[in-house]
């Protein structure tokens, strides 16, 4: 019981107001940060997932 | 990450890949947007956020000083909470756009650590051996999170 009302305690510190928001399509299929991915990339490459 | 204090709510996209939130301090309200991309690698996500300027653009390399930074990364982790709760099996990747911020990441998950590793299997990469579990005081390249 105690651990139940500690994860919610946990999820209710979690929890944030969402709204979807149609106008944020536009940005969906674009890459915003291409440096950034470009970078992800180049570190991601031959690593393994853990 | 309960040290910090978070904004209130967000916009999302309907793919739940954008992310958008307003900072709000001195300099006035500023727009920020968060995307999580894919990678070459499959199952993982980038994760990135910046500014969106007055003409559209977007901006990732900018210090607003609009003295929310703590205010602005809790939010962000609460993006990744949200998009890794939708998509459990994704893992997301997020590096600094510079080392003084990839650093500011590495002491944001120290501090808040034992409350994310309640949620979140985290690895830190590093040039020798790869990812590794994160540990407290080392250094790291990029940082890896995966949904328990």
């Amino acid at each position: 019981m105690k651990q139940v009302k500690k994860n919610n305690t946990v999820k209710q510190k979690k929890a944030i107001q969402t709204r979807v928001k149609k106008s944020l399509d536009k940005y969906a299929d674009k890459i915003l940060f291409p440096e950034k991915l470009s970078k992800a990339n180049k570190l991601l490459k031959g690593v393994k997932l853990p | 990450m309960s040290h910090y204090n978070r904004y209130a709510s967000f916009d999302i996209s309907t793919n739940a890949t954008v992310f958008e939130f307003i900072s709000t301090g001195p300099k006035g309200d500023i727009k920020k947007i968060i995307q999580f991309t894919p990678t070459n690698v499959k199952a993982i996500f980038n994760l990135a956020f910046g500014n969106i300027n007055e003409d559209g653009s977007i901006d990732d390399t900018t210090a607003n000083d609009n003295k929310d930074r703590d205010k602005i990364l809790a939010t962000v982790a609460a993006a990744v909470y949200d998009f890794t709760e939708r998509f459990p099996g994704r893992y997301v990747f997020f590096i600094g756009s510079t080392k003084e911020r990839t650093r500011l990441y590495r002491m944001a998950l120290t501090l808040n650590y034992e409350e994310l590793a309640e949620s979140f299997d985290i690895w830190g990469l590093t040039e020798e051996n790869g990812f590794e579990l994160f540990e407290k005081r080392r250094s790291y390249t990029g940082f890896l999170v995966k949904r328990k």
